[in-house]
């Protein structure tokens, strides 16, 4: 299984993910993030905060080529799998 | 409160033994390695031995479907595994796997059992260590309630440090994922989060915790309480 590294940006700033992780293929990369910007979505609403659709995942496989990029307002806007 | 007699052990719980106790368990005691992900404890099945950690950490974690794993105890060398055993039962409901590399010293059950049997003191202060990780695993469940990612995060990095020592962990995503009870990219989103108010840098796989207090508060706590309780039931650490 290749390994996809998600990438954090938050505006300007990006935030590597140096570790990654093994999945089979694209269909799971956009799963995963889906499922993961719900997350966190959840999480800062419960915190008070307002819905963060500005930010995203920028999802690289291992030669850094850019395989997705997941804007967190999808997730807001989308149905997707449970968390 | 107890004293720890026993220097040339790490374990806090060997340390404080009493001389008879000590001399029950030690020549059953065999030190090991701990290497990364070794399975400590089956999830239902007997436990085999038990660890009493000198370093590293051993994560208890409940299993769910979907990857939702997450961790309910967290055991460094201030405790022990088989707690189970200490309570009157044979067997363990939940894994418990090695997050951190690091050594320990173990005890096949038979002889833990039968020290247990031959001594009125031992159960006792083992039952002491039993308490303050349940008292560990319900604030656990109270942060899983009703704490933010970054709040847990804090807290959790915080209990890693003292069973780490130094101000530096390196710890995978991967087990701050299960840790937290998010899918493992949320790692990533976390660990910025306490970067942007300066408690921590995130670099390449390692943590640095440049503010203890700052998280201490952020945890609001969650942190401190469990750890006092420990002081209380056994004493201190280091």
């Amino acid at each position: 299984m290749p390994r996809y590294f998600f990438h954090y940006r938050d505006g300007d700033r990006l935030s590597e993910d140096y570790e990654g992780e093994l999945l089979p293929g694209i269909a799971a990369v956009e799963e995963t993030a889906m499922a993961s910007a719900k997350e966190i979505i959840a999480d800062g609403l419960l915190g008070g905060n307002p819905v963060l659709t500005g930010y995203s995942y920028e999802i690289r496989d291992e030669a850094r080529n850019l395989v997705l990029v997941f804007p967190f307002s999808e997730a807001a806007e989308k149905p997707g799998p449970r968390p | 409160m107890y004293k720890p007699n026993n220097k040339k052990y790490k374990n806090e719980l060997i340390r404080r033994l009493s001389q008879e106790d000590l001399a029950l368990v030690e020549p059953d005691l065999v030190r090991c390695e701990l290497p990364l992900r070794m399975m400590l404890e089956k999830r239902n099945s007997p436990i085999e031995f038990v660890y009493f950690l000198e370093g590293g950490i051993g994560s208890i974690v409940a299993k769910m479907p979907m990857g939702r794993d997450t961790e309910v105890g967290l055991i460094g060398f201030e405790g022990m595994t088989g707690t189970a055993l200490v309570l009157g039962d044979d067997q363990s409901t939940h894994e418990c796997y090695v997050q951190l590399a690091g050594e320990a010293h173990r005890m096949p059950v038979d002889q833990l059992r039968s020290a247990l049997a031959q001594s009125t003191t031992l159960r006792p202060f083992l039952l002491r260590y039993v308490q303050a990780l349940f008292i560990q695993t319900s604030y656990t469940a109270l942060v899983n309630a009703r704490s933010k990612l970054e709040e847990r995060l804090a807290r959790w990095l915080l209990m890693c440090d003292d069973r780490v020592g130094g101000d530096r962990l390196t710890i995978t995503h991967e087990f701050l994922a299960i840790m937290l009870g998010v899918r493992r990219p949320g790692v990533t989103v976390a660990l910025q989060i306490l970067e942007g108010k300066g408690l921590i840098r995130a670099n390449r796989g390692e943590i640095i915790l440049r503010d203890r207090n700052g998280l201490i508060e952020l945890a609001d706590g969650a942190y401190s309480e469990p750890e006092g309780e420990y002081r209380r039931l056994i004493g201190e650490i280091g």
